[in-house]
């Protein structure tokens, strides 16, 4: 315990100088051969999200429910003035719904439809060498994201939004 | 009625009987020795008297006439006063002859010899008055002689004539007096074999009578003294098993005695740890009351400590908060970093500045993320350390208070402790009390069962003297009732 002042007060002198550093260095190009995901838990497991296939994230919006049956159907709400249906992440990917999942994401390829998941561990930009191709894995997560130590299938928004216009 | 009559009844009216005949017997013979001895004494005063008077008026006679003679000699006076006191005297005679006997010849006699001494004596007179008339002595002498020597004569003869008659008179009398002695004697005899007799016959009806009842008596003492001996078998039987049982009561009460003096022992002994034990607790309850002030103590500290954490908590929270804070901001920013990098690569090249700074924004979120869950975690770790620490110290308190508590617990069972010791203690005592009472009475319930053990023995040996009694009475009986009928078979 007495180690861990001594960390903190570096890691904000880390952070400065972090920081400070950002401003003082020339603009740099981003690296385009860097992807970014969108690192998500759904039922516990992680997942991971292109970030190209969203088109907003936003955190603790309620949703009303409506009265239509529908698997995954928690109902609609009201984002960026506009009415956006949102479905649970969790059952489109097999899973128990368990409690009211609180970050919502809008599909860049349809904007009214939103995804509930659990959980939202943060943004990952990664190379291309970081995703593999499992064969064994569900079709909605075809692909796997390695996230340093955590393996984390990569959703496939398209194949979702597809299978939900079928239903 | 007689039939009825006890054995005392009957002897005593044999006994007066008996004595009735021999008070009969005594009167005959009173009345008949009475009799005799008036018989006697008739003959002796009566008889003999007379004769004797008799024979007195003849000495008389003579003296008088011899002292006429003599005064006819000597012309002495003296010799007529002699023949007057011999006169008188004669006199007197004659008079208590014709007192005493009443016959008609004995009176005749009387009468006789009165004349005759009346004619002697004025013969004698008349010689006496010749001489004084100085006659002569012849012729006095002859006048004497012829005169009053006849008159002597006649009244010597009268006189004799009395005393024969006096004489056969004593000799009759002599007789009867014999018979009437003779007469007693034979009614004596009489009366006493009439009394054998009566008291013979009486004393037949009367054995006969006591034989029957005392046959009857003696079959029923029999029959009693073999009940008697029975019970007296059976009392012996008794007293023999209740001397046993009294030995066996003896023995157990001996035991008890033993076994209480054991609890007096024991409850002494009791009493003594039950007074350290007392001791003992007291001492306990003084080291209770120190540790409970030093709980107090502890629980004191405790309580300071633990609010000492509650603020360390309190201020962990705010730090919490103020971290949820920076959280949500990094997450905002994270998510605004997110939906920049979004509209930058809609807006295509002309948002790749954007999505440098987007990006620049998400490494800060990322970093602030990262930092923040550092931070929370060192947050989480200080918080679950200080609820640890408070749990523990709330664990902590609770035993302190629960061995406070339990302090109390203790000294309040020390309490107790002490005030059942302190019964108990009593309790010891009274029952050493009651145990060594009961000891006592114990003894005297010895005493008193010895005591009864040797009245039983005495009522055994008792027993056994009146078996041995009812047995010589049965031999008695038996004997008596032997002697009984062999006397009425005889």
């Amino acid at each position: 315990m007495t180690t861990e002042p001594l960390m903190l007060t570096d890691r904000a002198a880390e952070l400065r100088h972090s920081f400070d550093l950002a401003f003082t260095q020339a603009a740099i190009s981003r690296d385009t051969a860097l992807q970014s995901y969108l690192a998500i838990r759904v039922g516990g497991d992680p997942f991971a999200i292109r970030l190209s296939d969203l088109s907003h994230l936003v955190a603790d919006k309620a949703c009303t429910p409506v009265p239509v049956s529908a698997p995954g159907l928690l109902g609609i709400t009201a984002l960026r003035s506009s009415i956006v249906v949102v479905y649970d992440l969790r059952v489109l990917l097999g899973y128990v719904a368990n409690g009211t999942p609180r970050w919502i994401l809008l599909t860049a390829a349809d904007p009214t439809l939103g995804l509930a998941f659990d959980e939202f561990e943060g943004q990952r930009r990664v190379s291309q060498d970081a995703i593999s191709y499992d064969t064994g894995s569900n079709s909605n997560h075809n692909n796997v994201m390695h996230d340093g130590d955590v393996m984390r299938p990569v959703i496939h928004i398209d194949g979702l939004i597809e299978q939900l216009r079928k239903n | 009625m007689v039939r009825g009559w006890t054995f005392g009844r009957g002897i005593a009216a044999g006994f007066a009987v008996v004595v009735a005949l021999t008070v009969i017997v005594g009167i005959v013979s009173v009345i008949s020795l009475q009799n005799a001895v008036s018989s006697k004494d008739r003959v002796i005063e009566h008889n003999s008297r007379a004769l004797i008077d008799s024979q007195k008026m003849e000495a008389l006679t003579s003296d008088k006439s011899s002292s006429a003679r003599g005064f006819l000699l000597t012309a002495d006076s003296k010799f007529v006063d002699e023949i007057g006191t011999h006169r008188q005297e004669f006199l007197a005679t004659l008079q208590s002859l014709r007192d005493n006997l009443s016959r008609d010849e004995e009176k005749r006699l009387l009468q006789e010899i009165e004349r005759d001494e009346m004619a002697h004596q004025q013969g004698v007179d008349a010689a006496i008055a010749l001489r004084r008339t100085n006659a002569s002595v012849t012729s006095v002498a002859t006048s004497f002689n012829d005169n009053v020597v006849p008159l002597r004569n006649k009244l010597t003869a009268s006189t004799g004539a009395l005393i024969e008659n006096q004489e056969q008179a004593l000799t009759q009398a002599k007789i009867e007096a014999n018979d009437a002695a003779s007469t007693a004697a034979q009614v004596v005899t009489a009366m006493v074999i009439l009394s054998i007799f009566a008291a013979g016959t009486l004393a037949f009806f009367l054995t006969r009578r006591l034989r029957r009842q005392i046959g009857t008596t003696v079959g029923e003492v029999q029959s009693s003294s073999a009940e008697l001996q029975a019970t007296a078998n059976q009392q012996a039987t008794g007293a023999k098993e209740q001397a046993t049982a009294m030995n066996e009561i003896s023995t157990t009460i001996t035991e008890l005695l033993a076994t209480s003096r054991q609890i007096a022992e024991s409850a002494q002994r009791v009493a003594q740890v039950a007074e350290q034990t007392a001791g003992a607790g007291r001492l306990g309850e003084d080291t209770v009351a120190t540790a409970q002030a030093s709980m107090v103590d502890i629980r004191r500290q405790v309580d300071l400590i633990v609010s000492h954490m509650l603020e360390l908590g309190e201020k962990s929270q705010r730090i919490g908060a103020v971290l949820e804070i920076v959280s949500e901001l990094a997450e905002q920013t994270n998510i605004l970093a997110i939906n920049s990098t979004i509209e930058a690569a809609g807006a295509g090249e002309s948002g790749k500045r954007f999505a440098i700074v987007a990006d620049e924004i998400r490494k800060l979120a990322d970093r602030v993320a990262d930092s923040t869950k550092e931070i929370r975690g060192l947050i989480e770790v200080v918080r679950s350390a200080v609820n640890t620490t408070v749990m523990a110290t709330e664990i902590g308190s609770k035993a302190v208070d629960q061995g406070a508590q339990q302090f109390v617990d203790v000294r309040t069972s020390f309490e107790q402790i002490a005030d059942l010791v302190t019964t108990t203690t009593e309790a010891a005592r009274e029952i050493e009390l009651s145990t060594k009472q009961q000891s006592t009475a114990v003894e005297q319930v010895n005493v008193a069962i010895t005591s009864a053990a040797q009245a039983t023995r005495e009522t055994e040996a008792s027993s056994g003297q009146t078996y041995q009694t009812a047995t010589q009475l049965t031999e008695l009986s038996k004997e008596l009732q032997r002697l009984v009928e062999s006397h009425a078979n005889t």
